[in-house]
């Protein structure tokens, strides 16, 4: 019943998907999939299909809100935007990443001067 | 915070499941159908664009599931689910259903009972305002020789101690009945009360006041206090009550106020308790004495505190107080019984279970290809093993329901079998704690019946059954039947031999000899209500004369204590240089034959006796014995309270209290009854007929008689021999009957049990029985081969509740009258009958299947 950190804190998607929403504003599923894909360099394989309950997690945790409205095709869709919390969540969660890739990061310099 | 958002949005996601799961089928189509576009622009084909947009995607309904389970509470949507599914194969099997939910609304219905008659008599037997700080108190050098403290005492302890808040004295049922007169009179219950002893619970007078120390004062204008039930009822619930006068024992007095309803409610009047003064300062007249101990003080520290008042001298013999707080003394004497009550309805209740298990694992033989199928399909064990728990929990709801049904429909009668003397404002009910104690049985008993079988048949591996069916009852299922019947059998034997000693011990109860013949007589209490002694006396003799005028009344005589009735009045007769206790009665002529003891010698007393100043006394044989050894009784004189008597007959010893006392027979001495021998106030004498044989509308002439004869008359309960000496082995009778209908319900679902579980592995067996039979078994080898099956089960359950009925049935030994509590010939009775039911239980159903068309067994497959 509580958010799985494994997932959302420490794992990439959920701060992914924070950041997209930060440099583009509101978007809606797929872009935001193909944006991350983009970004990846297409080195990502991702299942879109993941991207849905993450939004669902991050939604319920109130960093995003939805709404319906028109894609440019004119295709009904469903929006995500940051919502203030968000804001701040996604300057947390950067700062946490930083922190875990950098105490990895000394673990594998580490492992270098010793070989 | 983010938890608690987390949560309330997975709650309202529960109200909102088919919504979000719309909404998100919704995006996922635009998702595809966005992403189709873009493939397209990029030169696809519109069915290769289609493809390749679901490839990126992944598998839908995957995200579907996962979606499903955040956005709400999975487990819940879960149990949902196989509480759904539970209810559906439920009703598949309406026979199975609805032996296992019957089996468990018996059980759960006889706990629920029980539990709400013990729930009245231990959890809220005193009903009032902090209870724990209210005691009865005592002086005395052990507990058991402690006396009522004295008037002096209380006023010791009110000004020298600030123990307690409240402390007073009185008799809260009063001791023999009162002639109270508000127009009407009548025999009433008169409790007494000292100023600060109604306080002491917490009672305070709905209108008027309570008593003072002015009114115990003697001397002092009587004034009384009424009980609500006698407000109601004699005084029409008048607010202007207080003011009004009553005669109570022959003296007026003013009504100052009306009590609350419940409290001791077949007290109808109290008045101020007024101590002789010559008894002030006597321990021991039979007056409780209850105090309100200051808030926060312990029990036994207000005992040391008090015992410190006591004086030197008294201290120097070792008197204490003991303080016995109302709770304790309330519930004393429960305990066996309601140990008894518990034991018996566990024990039931643990066979229902039982029962249920073994149907459950029996039916689950038939399941193994359902459970592999799914379990192939990827169902895990803890969610198979949640699936066949909803079910259980489906029948023991379904139990439970039908259980609290029962209990509530048959409650009264079950409270008026209970051998519990509850108090009398305190009345058993299906309340919260009742339906709280249900609800937890249920889900107990669900776990309890329902786990061993989930175990089991979750463990069914996919290859055993999908592989072909199972032919034959795996030995595993059988065997795990074959134990619960060695369960449920011990377990009834311990029930069935319980229930047989009350049984036998009743009988033996009932086949006692009192010495005279209560069935065929008819009594009637009376009481003048002038109380000037001749004219009572001339009443019950011109009575006596008009009740022998009735056609069909063969003798009738009047006594002031019948017997049996276990109150005694008795005397120390000096017989040659010795003391002995002497049962003593009063009695008008007609009294002997009308109660049917044999006269030994000499003759009856007759009316010629009464004239005058009747003198004449009858012995029973054992006084005859003791008084005058060795001589002939009659004619013999002696003198007994200043007056002299005349033995002029020897009748039978009869006995003076109830069988179950057990108390030494005493000698007994009937006196004449004469002028100026008045009982206490209120007392009447109770008119005893043998008619010749039954007479439609005795009791309408007795009553009429009794009124026609004399001016004022009391009369009461005008009833036969045999249902005033039905009430004196009421506590017996109750005992025996709830014992043995528990008994019986153990046996009905042991054999219930016994039967299905042998009715499913037989019905398991048709094939093999039928390739047996095809072989040349015959029909009786082949029953003797399914009953065998059961039978050793059974018998190894007869030997453990064997040991175990020894074990326990000590526990009723003080409710055996005359029978030990491991009486070998009721064991004996208790362990063939069950061995023979069981047995017919196993070959019922073995018998129907050895019948059976071996071509048509061997086609069953």
């Amino acid at each position: 019943m509580t958010p799985d950190k494994q997932d959302v804190l420490y794992g990439s998607l959920g701060l992914m998907i924070l950041k997209t929403l930060e440099a583009l504003g509101p978007l809606h599923g797929y872009r935001i999939a193909r944006r991350i894909e983009q970004i990846s360099g297409n080195q990502l394989a991702m299942n879109q299909g993941t991207l849905y309950p993450a939004l669902l997690k991050l939604e319920q945790a109130g960093w995003i809100t939805s709404k319906w409205t028109a894609s440019e095709s004119g295709r009904r869709v469903k929006a995500y935007a940051l919502t203030k919390a968000g804001k701040k969540q996604v300057a947390v969660q950067e700062a946490e990443w930083q922190k875990a890739t950098g105490i990895v990061g000394r673990f594998l310099e580490i492992q270098e001067d010793a070989s | 915070m983010s938890r608690l958002r987390v949560f309330l949005s997975r709650l309202r996601g529960l109200m909102r499941d088919r919504y979000l799961d719309r909404d998100l089928q919704q995006q996922i189509q635009a998702h595809l159908e966005e992403a189709t576009d873009d493939f397209m622009r990029r030169g696809l084909s519109y069915e290769e664009a289609r493809r390749a947009a679901l490839r990126s995607f992944g598998g839908v309904a995957q995200a579907r599931e996962v979606h499903r389970d955040i956005r709400s509470f999975a487990w819940l949507g879960d149990a949902a689910r196989d509480a759904r599914y539970a209810l559906r194969t439920v009703q598949r099997t309406p026979g199975f259903a609805g032996v296992a939910i019957l089996t468990l609304a018996l059980a759960i219905g006889a706990a629920t009972a029980i539990f709400s008659v013990i729930d009245a008599a231990l959890l809220r037997p005193v009903p009032y305002d902090k209870p724990e700080q209210i005691v009865s108190v005592h002086v005395g050098k052990t507990f058991e020789q402690r006396l009522g403290p004295s008037a002096v005492d209380i006023d010791t302890w009110r000004t020298a101690t600030g123990v307690f808040t409240h402390l007073g004295m009185g008799r809260l049922t009063g001791g023999r009945p009162v002639i109270v007169d508000a127009g009407a009179p009548e025999r009433l219950l008169v409790g007494t009360a000292s100023k600060d002893f109604l306080e002491v619970f917490g009672v305070v007078p709905i209108l008027g006041r309570p008593f003072t120390s002015d009114d115990s004062r003697p001397g002092s204008p009587l004034v009384v206090l009424v009980g609500h039930r006698y407000w109601q009822t004699r005084l029409t619930e008048a607010v202007d009550a207080v003011g009004r006068s009553v005669v109570v024992d022959g003296e007026r007095a003013t009504i100052v106020g009306v009590l609350p309803a419940g409290f001791y409610p077949d007290t109808m009047v109290w008045r101020p308790h007024v101590p002789p003064a010559n008894m002030a300062a006597m321990r021991g007249t039979g007056v409780s004495v209850y105090g309100r101990l200051r808030p926060a003080l312990e029990i036994n520290s207000a005992a040391r505190d008090l015992t410190a008042s006591l004086t030197p001298a008294e201290r120097e013999r070792e008197l204490q107080v003991w303080l016995t707080s109302l709770y304790q003394e309330t519930t004393t004497g429960y305990g066996r019984t309601v140990a008894v009550l518990s034991g018996a309805v566990g024990l039931i209740l643990l066979i229902a279970c039982v029962n249920v298990a073994g149907l459950l694992l029996a039916r689950g033989e038939t399941r193994q290809s359902e459970l592999a199928i799914r379990k192939s399909i990827g169902a895990s064990r803890g969610r198979l093993i949640r699936q066949l728990l909803a079910e259980s929990a489906v029948l023991a709801t379904a139990g439970a329901v039908a259980g609290v049904l029962l209990t509530y429909l048959t409650l009264d009668a079950i409270v008026a079998l209970t051998p519990l003397r509850l108090p009398a404002n305190v009345t058993p009910a299906v309340n919260l704690q009742v339906l709280a104690f249900a609800l937890t049985l249920s889900i107990i008993t669900s776990v309890a019946f329902g786990l061993a079988p989930a175990l089991k048949l979750s463990g069914t591996s996919v290859t055993a059954s999908t592989a072909g069916r199972v032919r034959y009852s795996s030995a595993l299922t059988r065997r795990g039947g074959q134990m619960l019947i060695v369960a449920e059998v011990a377990m009834a034997l311990v029930l069935l031999t319980g229930a047989a000693l009350m049984i036998r011990s009743f009988s033996k109860v009932l086949a006692i000899d009192v010495g005279f013949e209560p069935d065929a007589m008819v009594t009637m209490e009376v009481v003048p209500v002038d109380t000037n002694p001749a004219a009572q006396q001339a009443y019950y003799v011109e009575l006596l004369r008009h009740v022998r005028q009735i056609p069909g009344v063969a003798a009738a005589g009047a006594v002031d204590r019948p017997p049996l009735d276990g109150s005694g009045s008795y005397t120390d007769a000096q017989a040659h240089g010795r003391a002995i206790s002497i049962a003593r009665r009063t009695v008008l002529p007609g009294y002997f034959e009308a109660v049917g003891l044999p006269l030994r010698q000499g003759r009856f007393p007759t009316d010629a006796d009464s004239h005058g100043v009747p003198s004449f006394a009858v012995v029973s044989e054992s006084a005859a014995r003791a008084i005058f050894p060795g001589q002939d009784a009659v004619g013999q004189q002696f003198v007994l309270r200043n007056k002299s008597w005349t033995v002029v007959g020897v009748v039978g010893d009869a006995r003076n209290k109830s069988p179950l006392i057990h108390d030494p027979q005493r000698p007994d001495l009937y006196l004449a009854y004469q002028p100026g021998e008045r009982g206490p106030v209120g007392s009447g004498l109770t008119v005893v007929v043998r008619p010749v044989a039954r007479i439609p509308q005795l009791a309408a002439q007795l009553g009429d008689a009794a009124r026609a004869v004399g001016p004022a008359v009391i009369v009461e309960r005008i009833r036969s021999g045999r249902d005033w000496f039905g009430d004196q082995i009421a506590t017996p009778r109750q005992r025996t009957t709830l014992l043995s209908l528990l008994g019986g319900l153990g046996l009905l679902l042991t054999l219930v049990g016994i039967f299905a579980t042998t009715a499913y592995a037989v019905a398991r067996r048709t094939h093999e029985v039928g390739i047996r039979m095809a072989l040349g078994a015959r029909v009786g080898q082949m029953i003797g081969a399914i009953v065998l099956d059961a039978a050793w089960p059974v018998a190894l359950g007869l030997a453990i509740g064997l040991a175990g009925a020894l074990a326990v049935t000590r526990v009723i030994a003080s409710f055996l009258f005359d029978v030990p509590p491991t009486d070998p010939l009721t064991f004996g009775a208790a362990l063939a009958a069950l061995a023979a039911a069981a047995l017919l239980a196993a070959w019922i159903p073995a018998r129907r299947a050895a019948h059976v068309d071996p071509v048509k067994a061997l086609r069953a497959e």
